[in-house]
Formats: structure tokens, sequence, C-alpha cells
């Protein structure tokens, strides 16, 4: 069968993609941190390292090695037992690491899409099916401070304001859903302590979304299968649905996918202003203590997750598109 | 034929008409004169509200930052980076805008601080918000201009060429593309950074070189696919065939005949970019990876907000406030210019 030969060379093509990908942004990595100055070696042992510590210290991480023999461990290491190594820094495991940080991101990512797709989606359609109305020119004027405004401006306001002087929600800290720790735990306090975070990391992304959508939508309005669809009779809302948005939201499927794909490498300013323990304070910290396993873990985590989405979005857009899956 | 002449040739067509249908035969004595493509664009320009205040902000803020930081220090007789612990009240705290303090740099005089003290070290925090504009703009322009000069070169040379150099350097945009890019560039302006942040050719402040650089490696890509996207659609156009018939080297005809068509979605896309870089550099300072203190740059500003937010919050919202009415403005002026290029926006 042609179709499905043609989707199995795709796929196949797509994964092999991923792999160099994969391959390259490790390397660049690697590299990046074969620059700098400092010796890891050194930030083992301490301020008065002896010799015989340092010594020993860089036979263990095995720093004595050429560079290229060092990435192959690594990459061997990774493949085979799916182990990212210990941290210099405090020989902790990297796996442990980077699995206990990632909820943590993955709940502010995928919150804050579930929150900016509900506002962006009426908005964005409500805006292009009535032009120069008051709420398109409202929802615009919003569209463009929420692209000008900073994120962590926004997020330092909103907890000032809603945190702070009206004391309608926590300031900082993140709530495990499922293991309630000493302070606290559970579904209800998890959402609690998320809520401005979620609405700081979306804000940007909405004002993107509600321009895109209005974007497309208005394009999608002003073609003839539209016109045509009206001249035949179809209600207004068949038009709507089966016309207008089946076409006009397929581009904003890769966006969303790509954009959380990027997002759980990290969303570093949020975790930062709200003191979340998730992946970008994870990396900025180990960047800063020259952590090369600890960054690695999480560039491979980050690099996984943008290439996993961006081929979940790939096939989907396949599958729902069936120019795609023809040409 | 220049190209200038060809579309004042259709404005001839426009004008004949105008003549004909206009108030009378014969009335009117000035004679009817084409309209070049520039002068087009700078009425549609002037007719937008919106663009033109916001040109006339960035005017401003280029000179507030060029000249009016030096201004304000000569007339304070103080600077930017000048410590006053009489800046500090006695509860440790910064103090609050306008206030009178004793200047310890001129014994027995007194100093105005505009906007109060920045923190714990009594710097003047209106002085650090002037000369922070000229840092974080310097950053936003310099990174603008060098990822717009490689994303130029390598669309037009990718568009223009195709095969296998087309498809090489697509790859490239692709893995560009495909980084998790604020990592690699907080990973870079830790580590590589360490050893350019103190490249300054004199005139730049520490950190801003780092900056610059690290944007660029990263930011390059996002021109690169719209101009490659654009040459790609232009060099199948007549005028590219009859000058290569003609004999136009590739060079010349890239120079000469592509670039300029390519000049407004440039012009657009750069003013784009920079209000980008302005909330780059504000994120990267506040981190503390970008520019590096005492330099004194909106995020910088910004970083030092979060410590006294309970008992000083206005410490935050100066250097916020400047860098949404920059970024607005830069948004609002990209946009004005996209519709002032598009003969067709004149219609809505």
């Amino acid at each position: 069968m042609p179709i499905v030969h043609s989707v199995f060379q795709y796929i196949v093509r797509r994964i092999l993609w991923a792999i160099v990908l994969f391959l390259t942004i490790t390397v660049v990595a690697y590299v990046i941190f074969f620059i700098i100055p400092a010796d890891p070696a050194q930030l083992a042992c301490g301020q008065r390292a002896s010799p015989e510590c340092l010594r020993n210290a860089t036979r263990n991480l095995g720093l004595d090695k050429p560079v290229y023999e060092q990435y192959g461990k690594f990459l061997t290491r990774l493949v085979i037992h799916h182990d990212l190594g210990k941290s210099y820094f405090n020989r902790q495991s990297v796996n442990t690491t980077v699995l206990n940080a990632a909820p943590v991101t993955a709940s502010l990512v995928l919150g804050g899409a579930l929150l900016w797709m509900l506002v962006a989606l009426p908005i964005g359609v409500l805006s292009a099916l009535r032009p120069r109305s008051l709420l398109d020119r409202t929802s615009m004027v919003f569209v463009l401070i929420g692209i000008s405004a900073h994120p962590v401006w926004i997020g330092l306001i909103l907890s000032y304001v809603v945190g702070f002087k009206l004391g309608w929600t926590p300031i900082t800290g993140y709530c495990d859903f499922f293991n309630p720790s000493t302070g606290c735990g559970g579904p209800v306090q998890w959402a609690y302590h998320m809520v401005l975070p979620w609405i700081t990391f979306s804000v940007l992304f909405a004002a993107l979304y509600v321009r895109m959508i209005r974007a497309n939508v208005m394009e999608a309005s002003s073609e003839d299968y539209v016109r045509t669809a009206r001249a035949k009779g179809a209600p207004e809302h068949v038009v709507i649905r089966s016309h207008i948005l089946r076409n006009a939201l397929l581009p904003v499927v890769t966006m969303l996918g790509m954009d959380i794909g990027v997002a759980l490498g990290g969303a570093i300013f949020t975790e930062t202003i709200f003191a979340l323990p998730g992946l970008g304070q994870t990396s900025l910290s180990a960047i800063q203590n020259f952590d090369l396993p600890t960054v690695q873990g999480v560039v491979v985590f980050a690099t996984i997750s943008i290439i996993v989405f961006n081929l979940v979005v790939d096939l989907l857009y396949a599958v729902i598109d069936p120019r795609i899956r023809l040409s | 034929m220049a190209e200038k002449d060809l579309v004042s040739s259709q404005a001839g067509l426009a004008a004949a008409i105008s003549i004909e249908s206009g108030p009378g035969l014969g009335e009117g004595t000035e004679p009817v004169r084409a309209r070049s493509y520039w002068e087009q664009v700078w009425i549609r320009f002037r007719r937008d509200k919106v663009a033109m205040a916001s040109g006339f902000f960035i005017i401003f803020l280029v000179l507030v930052a060029a000249v009016g930081g030096p201004i304000a220090a000569h007339f304070l007789r103080h600077g930017p980076n000048d410590i006053f612990f009489t800046g500090v009240n006695d509860d440790l705290l910064p103090v609050g805008p306008w206030t009178h303090i004793d200047d310890t740099l001129h014994p027995g005089q007194q100093t105005l601080l505009i906007l109060g003290a920045d923190g714990t070290l009594g710097r003047d925090e209106f002085l650090r918000l002037l000369y922070g504009a000229r840092v974080s703009l310097e950053v936003a322009v310099l990174s603008t201009i060098g990822v717009m000069t490689i994303g130029i070169i390598m669309g037009v040379v990718a568009g223009y060429f195709r095969g296998w150099i087309d498809a090489c350097i697509s790859r490239i945009i692709e893995v560009t593309m495909a980084f998790p890019a604020l990592l690699f560039i907080i990973a870079l302006a830790a580590t590589v950074g360490e050893r350019l942040n103190n490249i300054t050719f004199g005139i730049f402040g520490k950190g801003v070189v780092t900056l610059v650089l690290v944007f660029t490696v990263f930011g390059w890509f996002y021109p690169a696919r719209i101009v490659r996207s654009s040459v790609l659609s232009l060099r199948e156009k007549e005028f590219v065939e009859a000058a290569r018939m003609v004999g136009a080297s590739d060079m010349r005809i890239m120079r000469s005949h592509v670039l300029p068509h390519l000049v407004a979605p440039i012009v657009v896309v750069s003013t784009l970019i920079v209000a980008q870089y302005i909330l780059a550099e504000a994120g990267l300072s506040f981190l503390g990876l970008g520019v590096k203190l005492p330099t004194p740059s909106w995020g910088v500003l910004l970083a030092a907000a979060p410590d006294f937010y309970t008992s000083v919050p206005w410490l935050m919202l100066w250097p916020g406030l400047a860098v949404l009415f920059t970024t607005l403005a830069f948004n609002l002026l990209g946009d004005g210019l996209r519709d002032s290029f598009d003969p067709r926006s004149a219609q809505h």
C-alpha cells in the first residue's frame, strides 16, 4: 500500500534526523563546557586541595581522558544503561535530580499551556470573526502589552500585588501533587501554589497565540471555499466549525507542540521568581557550579522532549491533513 | 532602468487618471509629480498616528540614552555608580524618590536622588535608569545588527543558489532552531562569558560584548528563514532572468536586484527583533548572567528589586516600565512600518 509505505518512509526519515539533532546538541553542550576555565576536580576537592586529592578526583571523574573519549563514554552509558552519570558537584545521580525536577516543570508548562489555549482560542477566534469591533481592538491592545512586558516583571508585580498585598495566593514554593511533604501537599495545595506561576508563564504565550489565531482565522475566512459554503446555504456555525476553524487551527497545533517541547527545557524565569524546584532552577545552579553532568542531563531531557513533541506534532499533522499524507 | 523609474512610471499612470477625473481640466497650475516608492511609504507611515508616536518615543529614548545620562550626571554632580551610604536610611533600606541626602563626594553639600536609591549601596536609581537605557539599547541594537547581517547573508545565499548550498544552510538553520536556546545562551554566557566580559573596546559596559555574541550565535536563523523564503520567490522573477541574460554576475544580481526588494521585510523584522532583544537582555541580566555589576542596565536594576519588594516595591516599577514602554514602542513601530510598506494596507 503506497500510502503506508510513504508514511513509514516519512517516520524513518524524521527519526534519523532526530538522532542527528540529538548528537549535535549534546556534542555542542560538551564543547561549551570544555572551554570553561574552571577545573571540576578542583571544585570537587575544595579550597585547600592536596595534589593527591586532585589526582584522584581527576581519575575518578574521568577528566584525564581526551574529550572525545569522555563523550563516547557518556553516550554509551546513556544509550545502554539509561544513566546520566553523577554530578561533579555533589556526586548525586543525575537521573534522580532530573526526574525530581521534571514533574515540577511539567506541571508548570502543561498547566500553563492549558491556560493560555483556553484564553487564546476564544479571544482569537472571536476577534477574527468580528474584526474592528470593541472586543477586537481591546484584545489587540492586550496582545501588544502581553508581548512587550517581561515575564519576570509580570511575575514580580503579580506576586507582589496578589500574593503579598492582597494575600490571595502564596508567593513562592512548590507543593507536590502526590506526596505530601512537611509543608504542604495534595492536589489542592499544588494548584494553589501554581496559580500565579501559571498566569505569569502563560501571558506571553497567550498574547502570541491570540495574534496568530486571529491572523489565521481571518485568512481562512477570506478563502474561496468559505464563500462557496455560505453561497450553498450552510448555517454560519457549520461554516465556522467545519471550514474556517478546521483549516485555521492546523498551524496552531504545530506551534503548540514546538512551544511545549521547548518550554519543557526549563521555564527558567518563572521558576526563579516563584522558587519552583524545576529543571530551570536545576540547570541554572548547575551551570553556575560548572557541573557538566547535571547540565548535560537537563540538556538531554530538554532535547528529547523537543524532538519527541516535534515528532508527535508532525505525525498528528500528517494524520489530520490529508494533503501532507498524499504529497 | 532603475527600479525607482519603473515605479514612478506606474505612479505616472495614476497621476494621469487623476488629472482627467480631477477638479477640472486646466485648473491647478502645478505639474503633477509622480511619487517615488519611499515617498509613498513615508506618506502611509505619516498617516499612522500610533507608529509616528512610537517613532518619536524611540528618537527621544535614543537621545536620552546618548546624552541624557551625562547631562543629568553633570547637573546632579554624581555618577550612576557612585555609592552613597547616606542613601540608605536607618532600617538599611534605600531611600524613596525625591530625597535630598548629604553628598559624600562634596562634603558639606546636599544632592538629590530623584528616584531614590537603588539598594543597600545607595546608588542613584534615576541615573542608573538613564545609563541603563544606553546599555540596554546598545545590547539590543548591536545584537540585531549582528543577527540581521549573518541572517541576510545566509538567507540570500541559500535562497539564490539553492541546490546543495540551500540544503546545507537549511539543515544548519533547523539544527540551530532545535537547540533549547535559553539553556545554551545561559551556558555560553556563564562559561565563555567569563573570558569575554572584560572586552569593552573602551566604550561598552562589561558584559555587553558577551551578550551580543551569544545572542547572535543563537538568533541568526530567524531572519535567515524569512530572507530565504523571500529570495526563493524573487529569483524566479523576470528581472532576475533579464539581468542574467544581460550577463550580470551572481554577486551583482544579489546585491543590486534582489536585495532592494528585501529592504521592507528587513526593516520590519529588525524593529521587532530589537524589541525581542531588549526583553532578552533584561532577562539574562536579571539572572545575573548578562551585563555585570556595577554597569547598570534595565535587567540589572530589575534583578535588585526582589530583595526589597516587601519594603520598597517601586524599585521594580521603574525598570519594568522602562522595558515595557521601549518594547511596546519598537513593536508598534514595527507593525506601523509593516503597514506602510504594504500598498494594500491603504484600503483598510
